[in-house]
């Protein structure tokens, strides 16, 4: 069962779970934890991508699009966010 | 045609599980030089359903732009600990079907990926159950989508999720019998990869959906 979890995706994981644990625990109050909790989601959305989406190892173009919509869904939320 | 001649005809044609690298011709340009995993078709899909979540994401934001103080006090009638449960589930699915698809592809415990894929269906319906429960209790209190434009948004996001998610179950058995059929014969991982993609953009969108609701403020 070890060699399966010898992999790029194992410790990813393990990171993405602690992340979200601490954006659970710590919850968002303000504006600066909003901030955090959305960009922790953001980096989280790009690493499933990237190591469990295999994204990482696809073709340049695939890898701009998921920049891209990161990118775009960071921007549009942060956005609005900001002027509200 | 003797027996032989035709059985090594049959496993000529046969496509056999290909590992990631290899499989494809070489590429010259970085543009196209990688492995897309699973079938073009499928990345159409979860790019362009990706892309209407963005225009949902900005329709969310803009509208609670207009009732900040309605949409925080709304957001903290939810059950975080709800949103937070079904994120790890997602995660531990997600890690799950990572483990099925190497398992068959590169043919590691390949006799695993059954039970991988069978874990990550059950990941999945501890999620059905805890939304079915909070969807329950938020009713039983009245906040229907008619409540405000918060509970309106709440009911279409996550239910559009939920829709996919549940196309991701299904999935998910799709998985299973696949990884079951593997064990007696040779299987085309193309498929294999496709399910599993499409069961990681449900996981994608839930991580960026359970800050958005349930923790923005």
């Amino acid at each position: 069962m070890l060699a399966l979890a010898r992999n790029a995706a194992t410790p990813v994981w393990i990171l993405l779970m602690l992340a979200t644990l601490l954006s659970w625990s710590v919850g968002a109050s303000d504006a600066r934890a909003t901030f955090i909790v959305m960009t922790l989601g953001f980096i989280k959305a790009g690493l499933v991508a990237a190591f469990f989406m295999e994204v990482f190892h696809a073709p340049l173009w695939l890898r701009l699009l998921f920049l891209a919509w990161c990118t775009g869904g960071y921007g549009a939320i942060i956005g609005f966010y900001c002027l509200g | 045609m003797s027996s032989d001649t035709r059985s090594s005809s049959a496993a000529a044609l046969a496509v056999p599980v290909t590992g990631r690298a290899g499989a494809e011709p070489k590429a010259t340009s970085r543009w196209l030089r990688g492995h897309v995993p699973g079938e073009a078709g499928i990345w159409i899909f979860i790019l362009g359903d990706m892309t209407l979540y963005i225009f949902l994401f900005a329709g969310f934001m803009h509208d609670r732009m207009k009732e900040v103080d309605v949409f925080n006090q709304s957001a903290a009638t939810l059950h975080i600990n709800t949103g937070g449960i079904n994120t790890l589930l997602l995660l531990v699915s997600s890690i799950l079907v990572v483990f099925g698809v190497r398992a068959l592809r590169e043919k590691i415990k390949k006799q695993y990926a059954p039970l991988f894929f069978a874990l990550a269906f059950l990941c999945g319906a501890g999620f059905v159950v805890n939304k079915y429960i909070e969807y329950s209790d938020l009713v039983m209190k009245g906040f229907t989508p008619y409540w405000n434009m918060f509970y309106l948004w709440y009911y279409v996001l996550t239910g559009i999720h939920l829709t996919h998610l549940l196309g991701g179950m299904w999935v998910l058995i799709y998985l299973f019998r696949v990884a079951q059929k593997a064990q007696r014969e040779e299987i085309t991982i193309r498929g294999v990869e496709s399910g599993a993609s499409f069961w990681h953009c449900v996981d994608l969108l839930w991580v960026v959906l359970f800050p958005l609701l349930y923790l923005m403020r």
